[in-house]
């Protein structure tokens, strides 16, 4: 089993979020006091040396990004912004925006604990496992998007922000939060880049993009990964997890017990 | 600033000894200890100067299994390129808009129509905007 640092759906965070919630429901997500709460929730995680500068910018070229060096994290406004307005012309229920912007927040958030993680253990699977999607990250054609879903640390961050976020409107039913939206927006992330078009990709997401920027086999047998660590790291799932995954791809109903 | 130049700001790491297989022995920074690595640098101007990336206007090259295809028919014997160090994302540009597709998802194609067409006009009132402070 490795050891990761990994967000844990505790009492006091749980409030945290229940409180942000409602406050969100009201108000801009850029606002001051938004910002604050997002310093308690990096503060409850206790990786605040690692991002203290929350940053919310409009030129940004991504949804969100965690820059280490600098200790920030930076939300893309402008993209807030477009789900706003798709909320003012009546597209979009706010709960449906704030799962977006949550899953956003929390995404990033698992960047930083990877960071924690490679910084703070010694554990050679995951160090190694994070730093060739660092290094297959610097290699890749930028201009080839498709990639991007299926690195390592961005599938895992993909689908810990999606299943937090899962799990925080099932424990918090009453909040109303849309916990079917909530279960698709997992199941959207669960499968991101995996399954296109209703077909699994005839590997795993490591040994793709092995084959396609490295031309050389990936040798999962290096790494002793459990079955739940196959998904959240892309490396080859059990014919029956791949069964359950385009399941829950086609039914938009989670068919697969995930941590 | 260069692709070459990035690589080694980002690795932020002492080398010591160059090793006959072509890794490198170097420091790590901050606990000191050290660990072998492979020269990546040399391998991407020599062992995998085979590599092409797909011409992204060839929309037909970006299908998954032709691109499997592609791969297998050059492969080279199975090695593993092992560790790596790379310690931070900063020279990742982060152009991927892929998140975007979750929203584009939960909209119907009328709604992201009316919502390009409200972004459009919006732009256009901005522009103006900034037009009249430019004669202002």
């Amino acid at each position: 089993m490795i050891q990761v640092f990994n967000f844990n759906l505790d009492k006091e965070l749980n409030n945290i979020l229940l409180s942000y919630y409602s406050y969100l429901k009201q108000n801009n997500f850029s606002s001051k006091k938004s910002i604050e709460y997002i310093h308690y929730i990096l503060e409850n995680l206790d990786i605040k040396k690692y991002a203290n500068k929350i940053i919310f910018e409009k030129q940004l070229l991504a949804n969100g990004f965690f820059d280490p060096n600098h200790c920030s994290i930076t939300i893309n406004e402008n993209y807030l912004e477009k789900m706003q307005l798709a909320y003012n012309m009546n597209f979009l229920k706010k709960e449906i925006i704030i799962i977006e912007f949550l899953t956003l927040l929390f995404h990033e958030i698992k960047h930083i604990l990877q960071f924690k993680t490679k910084t703070e253990t010694s554990n050679i699977t995951i160090n190694d496992i994070l730093n060739i999607s660092s290094y297959l990250k610097q290699i890749a054609n930028k201009r080839e998007k498709y990639f991007h879903n299926l690195f390592p640390d961005e599938i895992d961050a993909n689908i810990s922000s999606g299943l937090f976020i899962y799990n925080f409107a099932n424990q918090n039913k009453e909040l109303e939060l849309d916990l079917e939206n909530a279960e698709k927006n997992l199941i959207y992330y669960l499968t991101l880049g995996y399954i296109t078009n209703g077909e699994i990709l005839p590997c795993s997401q490591i040994k793709f993009l092995y084959h396609n920027l490295l031309n050389q086999e990936f040798l999962e047998e290096q790494y002793n990964l459990n079955n739940f660590e196959n998904i959240f790291y892309g490396f080859t799932k059990t014919e029956e997890q791949n069964k359950k995954l385009l399941k829950s791809y086609q039914t938009q109903k989670l068919c697969l017990d995930i941590k | 600033m260069g692709k070459k130049d990035r690589i080694n700001n980002s690795r932020n790491i002492k080398i010591q000894i160059s090793l006959s297989d072509g890794r490198m022995q170097v420091q790590v920074p901050g606990d000191g200890s050290t660990m072998n690595v492979y020269n990546f640098e040399n391998q991407k101007t020599t062992k995998h100067s085979h590599i092409h990336y797909k011409d992204e206007n060839d929309k037909e090259s970006k299908h998954i299994n032709r691109g499997i295809a592609n791969a297998a028919h050059t492969f080279d014997k199975p090695e593993h390129p092992t560790i790596v160090l790379v310690k931070s994302s900063d020279d990742f540009d982060y152009k991927y808009e892929s998140l975007s597709e979750r929203f584009i998802s939960l909209l119907s194609k009328e709604q992201l129509m009316m919502l390009k067409q409200q972004l459009n006009t919006m732009n256009s009132l901005n522009d103006n905007v900034k037009e009249k402070e430019k004669h202002l």
